[in-house]
């Protein structure tokens, strides 16, 4: 599945621990055993997630946030979430 | 019997361990150490079995040719069974470290291999892997006024207060035959030694050995590298240092047939998140253990 900003995404709380490490997160995929960290925008992100939000909103806050240009901002995060998308991190509602 | 304070532990053993704290414990204690017949397989279903284990989150079966097989179970059991010819120091060393490992496992605590020297209320942690120069460093901050906790693992323990603090293990620091010459100390006598067969000496410090848990102040995580190098300190992130204790886990490969993975990163992303942490690396082609002594005792002050 890939992901793009209509898509809404949610966090996969289904077997997944999760520790606030300093400004991070540390996170582990009870299933594989793997562990995933997120850095501070990482940390934001999933912040921004805590209920399941489209992705397009997601740009928007960040963009804010960040005092970033949108199309800078629309292209790493989708990318950061395409990845988390493949750790299992998050899940597409 | 003998009675013992040893990682965290109250323990009654049938065994006589001059390496344990003898502690003197009302009820029941928290493991019972046996000299028995070990069981041929495990009673349950293995996770893991290899030709001398075999595990499962409840049972730990460890077979040495020549020495002892040890059966651990439930988290507050060991039954030993010596072999023949088989010399008591090798039986006793092998029960204190893979096999008590174990048991901390079936408790749910979790060991780092850590030396560790008293700082203000609390304590500092040099953690790697074995070999790594732990008790070196210890031994050279012991000789500049600091004070032992522990060598070879601490156990990590959640207070009432939800902050994490350490238990050391027992009251010996581990080194080898040419680290006395480093040091400028006499070799102690033969009957130290860890096993007849090994230039390794045991030196015992009982009286000084605090079984209080203490908070960890700084954490030194370190390497060492087959590059001709100057000592280097990196400063390391929370997540960056979690990641290092986590290689450092006392017998880390027995996590994951004993299902323990949550505890030990639970318990780990607590003790990382806030303390400040640096990774030591030094390299194996020449003595460098004076100058980590130095970069270390100049971050410790950094740092207050």
């Amino acid at each position: 599945m890939t992901i793009s900003a209509e898509v809404v995404v949610q966090r996969n709380t289904e077997n997944l621990l999760t520790s606030e490490v300093g400004d991070e997160m540390v996170m582990m995929d009870m299933d594989g055993g793997n562990y995933i960290s997120l850095n501070k925008i990482g940390r934001v992100i999933w912040e921004q997630m805590a209920q399941p939000i489209q992705v397009g909103e997601l740009i928007n806050y960040l963009t804010t946030r960040f005092n970033v240009d949108k199309a800078t901002c629309a292209a790493d995060t989708i990318e950061y979430l395409q990845r988390m998308l493949e750790q299992k991190v998050i899940i597409i509602k | 019997m003998y009675h013992y304070w040893g990682s965290g532990l109250t323990i009654t053993s049938e065994i006589e361990f001059p390496e344990l704290l003898p502690y003197e414990h009302t009820g029941l204690p928290d493991l019972t150490i046996s000299i028995g017949t070990v069981p041929n397989q495990l009673a349950g279903v293995a996770t893991d079995k290899k030709v001398c284990t075999a595990s499962n989150p409840t049972e730990y079966l460890l077979k040495l040719l020549s020495i002892a097989n040890y059966y651990a179970s439930g988290g507050n059991s060991i039954i030993v069974e010596p072999l023949a010819a088989a010399d008591d120091k090798s039986i006793r060393l092998f029960l204190l470290n893979s096999v008590m490992a174990a048991i901390l496992k079936q408790r749910d605590m979790v060991a780092l291999n850590a030396s560790a020297i008293q700082y203000q209320d609390g304590v500092i942690l040099f953690s790697g892997r074995t070999n790594v120069g732990k008790s070196t460093i210890i031994s050279q901050l012991k000789q500049k006024g600091y004070g032992i906790f522990c060598d070879e693992a601490c156990i990590l323990q959640t207070g009432v207060d939800g902050q994490i603090r350490v238990l050391p293990s027992y009251p010996a620091v581990n080194l080898w035959a040419d680290t006395f010459e480093q040091l400028a100390e006499p070799l102690p006598p033969e009957a130290d030694k860890l096993r007849p067969q090994l230039p390794k000496y045991a030196l015992r410090y009982h009286q000084d050995f605090n079984i209080m848990p203490k908070p960890v102040k700084q954490l030194f995580l370190l390497n060492d590298l087959a590059i001709n190098m100057p000592v280097e300190i990196k400063k390391l992130s929370p997540v960056e240092a979690f990641s290092e204790a986590h290689n450092n886990i006392f017998y880390r490969q027995q996590i994951y047939p004993m299902k323990k993975e949550a505890v030990h990163f639970l318990n780990l992303s607590k003790l990382t998140k806030d303390i400040p942490a640096c990774l030591i690396t030094r390299t194996i082609y020449r003595d460098t253990f004076e100058e980590m002594v130095q970069v270390i005792e100049n971050q410790i002050h950094y740092n207050g």
